[in-house]
């Protein structure tokens, strides 16, 4: 399989005394979907506005498709839906997809992007007029236009609701089958776990795969049982001395890896309510990752 | 990349964004001729008529070449309009010459609405000299549009239309534009030579032979000097945006 994007030491920083990137090293595969999760002010956008040329790193090298991120090569064959302000306000939804149509040698048919991001409803609306759903259909569809192998998506999903999200999810994974490379920037686990093939996480200005990194190894495969109960903590903290034991108000959560000697002293020793057991999800490891990191 | 449908589709969409934009359109083209009927026609004597009719079409005229470059570039810019077409293969010319459409149709229906006034001022101008003065102040809107650019790109959207306003009202003050150049102290009237404005002002007051009476290739050597210059500031903030 090919790489669409390589990313070699790269560093950047907007003061030198703050690197945002450290030596930052990252493959993309072709045909994937890949996400890159990480918190507010990781360099998560920095990171895609040097992918697409739009940010020179301080040092090291960016090939996308084999080319310079900001040659005409890459322009043609890179679309991006990035996080906008706006669009001029009076322009039609088909004025826009006409005018960034023509600026493509091989443009997609318009009735094919209309259908893929689903713009019927609302393609003689201006731009002024559209809600926050519409505006991000727009957005991925301008991205999409000029039928591109690499699609970055950052954040593609504010502002919609639970419907909208479902049908770009399907566009993405539509994309996905005719062997497009997307990235996606997203701050909603469930999207990154259901969409991406291949889960990054950007942290301390370096890219790793989620699944590469060793605390998140250790706390993905847990069971979390969750109960109410009115003793005080520190009766359950006693009888379970050896347990990652949180409590908040009288719901008690707890983390492990052996869910039933827990489960069997809970039933048969305490008064315990509401008892629920399930694996831990994506998001709750990713944020007991970060929320261990920051402390 | 540049091709004829595009650029003609670019034009369409930046003429769309400016005329279904009423709240704009309406006061940047009332507004000159407003000042033109006051200023330019209840204060002139017979024998001015002419004079301030050629000076107030400039003033016009360039009026929708500052703004719509410099109010709405900074707008463009800001809000991520700018950035899309940065990140498409289409060349920047094709997004800057559309603007310059833009720009020339609203100049010349400012044209209009001021040269309907001028029918019921005393304006005696033959058909050839008012196109020739109207063809002047079109390509002097030119250094205009890149005088707005620069600003559009240097000045938050919410400074842009105060800055505007800042470079419009003074330029065309100082070039002679509002009173005759020769009202002025001498110092003034040599500054008005920095000025693009004022060069475009003696061209076309060449027509009727209202100029200063320096030679034609004087102003427009300075003038095409001058636009070059801002094409280079242009073209080096526009890179950097």
């Amino acid at each position: 399989m090919n790489s669409a994007i390589d990313l070699s030491n790269i560093n950047f920083g907007y003061r030198d005394s703050n690197p945002l990137l450290a030596g930052l090293n990252l493959t993309l595969q072709q045909g994937q979907v890949h996400a890159i999760l990480g918190q507010n002010g990781a360099g998560k956008t920095t990171l895609i506005n040097i992918m697409l040329g739009r940010i020179k790193p301080t040092s090291g090298q960016v090939r996308v498709l084999g080319h310079p991120p900001d040659s005409l090569f890459c322009r043609q064959r890179v679309g991006a839906m990035m996080q906008l302000g706006g669009l001029p306000l009076h322009i039609k939804v088909r004025e826009f997809i006409e005018l960034f149509s023509s600026y493509h040698q091989h443009p997609t048919p318009l009735d094919d992007i209309i259908s893929l991001c689903q713009l019927e409803g609302f393609l003689q609306q201006t731009f002024d007029t559209l809600s926050g759903g519409q505006k991000q259909r727009l957005f991925m569809a301008i991205a999409m236009v000029g039928d591109p192998d690499i699609i970055f998506l950052d954040e593609p999903s504010v502002g919609m609701d639970v419907e909208s999200r479902q049908q770009l999810w399907q566009a993405i994974l539509a994309l996905k089958q005719q062997n497009k490379t997307v990235l996606l920037t997203t701050h909603y686990l469930h999207e990154a776990e259901t969409l991406a093939d291949e889960l990054l996480v950007l942290r301390e200005g370096k890219c790793t795969n989620l699944t590469d990194i060793p605390e998140l190894a250790n706390i993905y495969p847990r069971a979390q049982i969750k109960f109410t109960c009115d003793l005080p903590e520190v009766t359950l903290l006693d009888a379970l001395p050896m347990v990652n034991l949180s409590v908040e108000g009288n719901k008690f959560t707890i983390l492990t890896n052996e869910p039933n000697p827990i489960l069997q002293r809970l039933l048969t020793q305490f008064d315990v309510h509401n008892l629920q057991v399930a694996p831990m999800s994506l998001e709750e490891a990713y944020l007991s990752l970060m929320n261990n990191g920051n402390a | 990349m540049m091709n004829t449908t595009s650029f003609l589709l670019e034009s369409k969409v930046e003429l769309l964004s400016i005329f279904r934009s009423k709240g704009f359109v309406i006061p940047a083209s009332v507004f000159p001729c407003l000042f033109y009927l006051f200023f330019g026609i209840m204060f002139s004597h017979d024998d001015s008529h002419n004079y301030m009719f050629i000076n107030y079409l400039i003033f016009g005229m360039i009026s929708p070449a500052l703004f719509s470059f410099g109010v709405n570039v900074a707008i463009e810019k800001q809000n991520g309009w700018l950035v899309l077409k940065q990140l498409s293969p289409v060349s920047a010319y094709q997004y800057l010459f559309a603007k310059c459409v833009s720009a020339s149709v609203f100049s010349l229906i400012v044209a209009c609405l001021m040269s309907m006034l001028a029918l019921f001022s005393g304006v005696s101008l033959a058909l050839e000299q008012f196109l020739i003065i109207v063809l002047i102040a079109l390509l002097g809107t030119f250094p205009l549009c890149l005088l707005g650019l620069v600003i559009g790109l240097c000045v938050s959207a919410k400074a842009a239309p105060a800055v505007v306003n800042l470079v419009y009202l003074p330029l065309s003050l100082l070039s002679g534009l509002w009173l005759p150049i020769t009202l002025f102290p001498e110092p003034m009237q040599w500054f008005a030579w920095l000025l693009p404005t004022f060069h475009i002002s003696q061209l076309a007051l060449g027509v009727i032979d209202a100029a200063l009476g320096f030679a034609i290739y004087y102003h427009l050597s300075i003038f095409t000097l001058q636009t070059c210059l801002l094409c280079f500031f242009a073209h080096t903030k526009f890179k950097q945006a």
